[in-house]
């Protein structure tokens, strides 16, 4: 019998519409906000990731899939439901990545790592290699809010990839930099999405790379599971309503 | 022009300067050693006031790392805190040096800093976990502690001793912890005498009182903070 890294019941998930002072707001502001006070990003969802499993998300946007997938990695928390993660070694790489900006590339590795839950002494050893393999040795000691955005996600791409997690959650994050960095990334990701003790969960439109990938895929509308399943089953309906 | 933590040297002697005027000109009166007093008070004082507003914006500064990272969150006051109090401890070295030039004599009772430094320390953590809980909820927190920590600071006796107020006065100037601890800075640098235990003893049952409620709030709240926008 398999494990489950990943067990959803009855999943639904809201964001609420918090705003600062909403007098002055209408008083001041020709366009106060009208969010509608809860929106539910998440509806009702049930279902099981398998450990060692490659699985994809795929939805249009707004879906939910990057809600769905920051729920996966504890930064969000079910607003009904259940949900188990059965591992302590879950990153996330998304492109909006964790980075202070006013602290430099290096502390930010650091800052990053220890965040993660990896140990100071970890860090150390990886050091080098990180600073290398992203490319960006000559700005390091820069704050990163002066990094381009292409220099973030290889330096976030970097960190991410070196820890080596038993999950890996990513959000469409597989394609980063020049063609030169995607060729040399791609081959890193390769190894550790297909190493068979590693559960990947992938957010992407990109539809070959979800049927190279993966096993299964969940596919998301407007925050409900339109079908879940096998990866070619899924993909071939998918694309013929698209 | 840019001097970094230099400031944190200079910021107490020109805050100095200005409440050696207002005490001598403005409240027209005089006090032995007052370069010292006032030193104590205000590099103090800066720690206390700096750590209770970094705490109160440090998770929801951070808002692009908690969106990507599960970290606890009662982390991010206490690094805020660390920094404040390294700062602190950096710019505390004035008061002996002014000691120095002002013929202040060194007593044992100098040691007592440590004591004092630790309990101040844990009233800092409960009132800043706390902060660090409305600051991510309240918006417009960080505009209301401003007026608030400027009304403690005048509340307490930084640039002033408690003993231009009317002994009545003075009763409950002791309910505010800010007093206890700069008292006590001062009994062991200036005054050569113990510090006012019973006082920090106030002060380390607020923080003590502070820190689990203030824990309670963030674990409680781990998985919210992130939604905010």
């Amino acid at each position: 019998m398999s494990e489950n890294v990943f067990e959803l019941e009855n999943v639904s998930f809201f964001y609420k519409n918090l705003k600062p002072f909403p007098i002055l707001d209408k008083m001041f502001n020709r366009h106060p906000r009208t969010l509608p006070t809860k929106f539910r990003a998440l509806n009702n969802m049930t279902f099981n990731i398998e450990k060692g499993k490659n699985v994809g998300i795929i939805g249009r946007n707004g879906s939910g899939k990057t809600t769905l997938i920051r729920l996966l990695a504890g930064v969000y928390g079910p607003d009904e439901g259940v949900l188990r993660a059965n591992s302590n070694s879950i990153s996330m790489l998304a492109l909006g990545v964790g980075f202070d900006g006013n602290s430099t590339g290096y502390d930010n590795i650091y800052l990053n790592a220890l965040l993660r839950g990896h140990k100071r002494s970890l860090v150390d050893e990886k050091l080098e290699e990180i600073i290398d393999f992203s490319e960006i040795r000559d700005f390091i000691f820069n704050p990163v809010k002066t990094y381009s955005s292409g220099m973030r996600m290889r330096l976030a791409f970097s960190i991410a990839i070196h820890f080596e997690p038993e999950v890996l959650l990513l959000d469409e994050a597989m394609a980063v930099g020049d063609p030169q960095f995607q060729k040399k990334s791609a081959e890193r990701m390769n190894e550790l999405i297909r190493n068979k003790n590693r559960t990947v969960v992938l957010v992407s439109h990109s539809i070959s790379l979800l049927q190279q990938e993966c096993e299964r895929i969940i596919w998301l509308d407007s925050g409900r599971i339109k079908m879940i399943g096998d990866a070619d089953e899924v993909l071939k309906i998918y694309k013929s309503t698209a | 022009m840019y001097m970094g933590y230099a400031w944190w040297f200079l910021d107490p002697i020109f805050f100095m300067v200005i409440y050696m005027f207002v005490y001598q000109y403005v409240f027209g009166r005089t006090m032995d050693d007052y370069i010292v007093f006032v030193l104590i008070g205000l590099v103090s004082w800066r720690w206390m006031s700096g750590s209770i507003t970094q705490c109160t914006a440090s998770i929801f500064q951070r808002l692009g790392v908690i969106e990507s990272i599960a970290a606890p969150k009662h982390i991010f006051p206490l690094v805020n805190l660390r920094v404040e109090t390294m700062l602190f401890l950096a710019a505390f070295t004035i008061v002996p040096i002014a000691m120095v030039l002002e013929g202040v004599s060194f007593t044992w009772h100098m040691i007592e800093f440590i004591p004092i430094t630790i309990v101040t320390f844990i009233f800092l953590l409960g009132i800043g976990l706390i902060t660090s809980h409305i600051g991510s909820f309240v918006a417009d927190f960080k505009q209301v502690l401003s007026y608030m920590l400027r009304l403690v600071f005048y509340l307490s006796p930084v640039f002033y001793d408690l003993a231009i107020l009317s002994p009545q006065l003075q009763k409950y100037f002791w309910l505010n912890p800010v007093t206890s601890i700069l008292q006590s800075y001062r009994n062991a640098f200036m005054y050569g005498t113990y510090a006012d235990y019973w006082g920090l003893l106030y002060v380390l049952t607020i923080g003590l009182i502070c820190i689990p409620i203030g824990l309670h709030l963030l674990k409680k709240y781990d998985k919210i903070y992130a939604k905010i926008k």
